[in-house]
């Protein structure tokens, strides 16, 4: 027993010469420190009892009213269909038959925030997109240079005819609500998605302005299945985070756009990253190689170059991207601690034709979606 | 600790037990050693900062029940911190998780908090600990019992009577645990070193066998 002491202490005395990291966190400790008192604070006085003597009988006459008020309504009107908005925040409307809201979900934290207690409920579609973009407005998040995005999607069997006017009106809302608000005009990007895309970009988490990235590069309601469910796999398989996941369908968007089969474009991609190269890494070769391809490399070209680039420089192009991510994440952290957090996205989005010139339900080249 | 300065922290606790402000002033008696504890356990600042936070909500909610028994308060706050890193651990297949890989999966700081650009900096501080963070994966290998003895006595530096206060266990039991954990530790470390294809040896392995005059 005492060598088998002996060697504990020895032992111990090595695992103590391992330096321990020592972090100290003063914000979060002050943080959690306020969180703390406020609830030490809250369950110390609870709030007194000022129920007088007679609020049983109050009790009861609301619960009649209310039942009373519940027989006097009309029956709801049926969902017509979604509004989505994105001017990076983005939230989404459910509109009734009548062109009035009955829903309004933020779909982003910073949508939750800025519209905290705005209540559209029962206004015209118009009038409480009107209201949102004011409150975005005054929360710095629509400016003269934000891009608005608006995708109407139909709920049940809504008739294209109402979509469209749907759209139309909810347009001109954006387009004269802007001009109050920014002494200038903006034509939100429009689309109407049916409800089977609508549905798979959800899925995907797409925003709509991502959508209409894979969505005009022309891939196919299968193609967008497959693309979701090979980013599962992916996922699943460790190879990317789900914060990458949008990234995966515009690489795939990229190659579809540049000419390769959409099938082909997908098993390239998903067998690249399997094989463990990163996103970002991807991406820089794809956008050479398309590049190339736009000079006039034949596609079969392409894909051998895109290939026998795998592996080659990798490690270091890997390597350089995390350093460049990192870089990158640093810079945008000065950037929003200035206030300016609000314009993402906009690759792809400067491809895209506003409202008019290309808008159809349906699927193929030129058809959009989205869903976040 | 001695005899007077437990007494006063029974104090304080007593008043702790009426007054919002003095467990205060015990959240900033223990707030470190807790927070860098659970730290070094889980390895994970995210995960850190979740279960100090809840290990001191519990803490807070359950002090009116609290009795004191002679022992310091810390070493209640260790249970609670122990029994939520196992819970944590049972719910969720901790992994180690990379900067990188944080940044990526959308943990990102924002404008408006300070504290998540703080914990970035923590989590760049756990990652610049290569041998911390091989042994912190070999004591997570452990059986629990054995883990939580050990780990009490290199992550918080405890004492083997601590560590029987904190865990309500003879001493005599907590010595027995931790000479098998231990053993089991340097089993899993060499074992690790063997399967090491490349790099260096880490030193803890050549220091033990060293010492052991194996």
């Amino acid at each position: 027993m005492d060598s088998e002491e002996r060697d504990d202490k020895a032992f111990l005395t090595t695992l103590e010469a391992v330096p321990l990291p020592n972090v100290d966190a003063p914000l979060f400790k002050a943080q959690l420190k306020a969180k703390l008192l406020a609830e030490a604070a809250r369950s110390a006085h609870p709030a007194p009892s000022v129920r007088p003597a007679w609020w049983r009988y109050a009790l009861v006459a609301a619960a009649l009213l209310v039942v009373l008020a519940w027989q006097l309504m009309p029956a709801p009107l049926p969902a017509l269909a979604y509004i989505e908005i994105e001017v990076n925040p983005s939230v989404r409307f459910t509109i009734d038959s009548r062109g009035q809201v009955i829903g309004l979900e933020s779909l982003d934290d910073q949508a939750r925030l800025a519209l905290s207690e705005l209540r559209v409920l029962r206004q015209p579609a118009p009038q409480a997109v009107a209201q949102v973009m004011e409150r975005l407005h005054r929360a710095g998040l629509l400016k003269a240079t934000s891009q608005v995005w608006l995708v109407v999607s139909a709920i049940g069997e809504a008739r294209a005819e109402a979509i469209s006017e749907l759209l139309a009106i909810t347009q001109a809302a954006v387009s004269q609500q802007s001009q109050h608000l920014l002494a200038t005009p903006t034509t939100a990007h429009s689309l109407i998605v049916d409800r089977e895309r609508y549905e798979i970009a959800r899925q995907a988490t797409l925003r709509p302005s991502q959508y209409a990235r894979v969505a005009r590069a022309g891939v196919s309601v299968s193609g967008m299945q497959g693309l979701v469910l090979a980013g599962t796999r992916l996922q699943a398989a460790g190879k990317i985070t789900a914060g990458r996941l949008r990234e995966f369908m515009e690489l795939v968007a990229e190659l579809v756009e540049a000419g390769l089969p959409e099938g082909e474009a997908l098993q390239l991609v998903e067998s690249m990253l399997a094989s463990g190269q990163s996103v970002q890494g991807l991406g820089k070769r794809i956008e050479k190689v398309v590049e190339r391809i736009e000079e006039g490399l034949a596609l079969k070209e392409a894909v051998r170059e895109l290939r026998e680039g795998e592996g080659k420089a990798d490690d270091r192009d890997d390597d350089e991207d995390r350093d460049e991510d990192k870089d990158n994440e640093r810079e945008q952290d000065k950037e929003r601690g200035r206030g300016r957090d609000n314009e993402r996205d906009g690759e792809s989005e400067d491809e895209l034709e506003p409202e008019g010139e290309d808008k159809r339900e349906g699927q193929g080249k030129g058809d959009r979606g989205h869903g976040d | 600790m001695d005899a007077r300065s437990l007494e006063l922290e029974r104090q304080l606790v007593d008043r702790a037990q009426r007054d919002p402000e003095a467990f205060g002033l015990l959240y900033e008696r223990n707030f470190d050693a807790i927070f860098n504890y659970v730290l070094r356990r889980t390895g994970h600042i995210q995960m850190a900062q979740d279960i100090t936070s809840e290990t001191f909500f519990i803490a807070l909610k359950g002090l009116a029940k609290f009795k004191w028994q002679g022992v310091p308060f810390s070493a209640w706050l260790y249970r609670i911190a122990i029994n939520e890193i196992a819970g944590h651990f049972r719910r969720v297949r901790v992994r180690t998780v990379s900067l990188e890989t944080m940044q990526e999966e959308g943990f990102e700081p924002l404008s408006e908090s300070d504290v998540e650009r703080e914990a970035l900096a923590c989590q760049e501080e756990l990652e610049r600990h290569l041998e911390y963070q091989a042994v912190r994966q070999a004591v997570n290998g452990l059986p629990e019992h054995y883990q939580e003895v050990v780990a009490l006595r290199f992550f918080a530096g405890k004492q083997i009577a601590d560590i029987s206060a904190v865990l309500d266990k003879p001493q005599g039991t907590v010595k027995s645990l931790l000479h098998r954990g231990l053993e089991r530790l340097r089993h899993a470390l060499t074992q690790a070193k063997s399967n090491a294809t490349f790099g260096e040896t880490p030193t803890y392995v050549e220091r033990g066998r060293g010492a052991n005059g194996q």
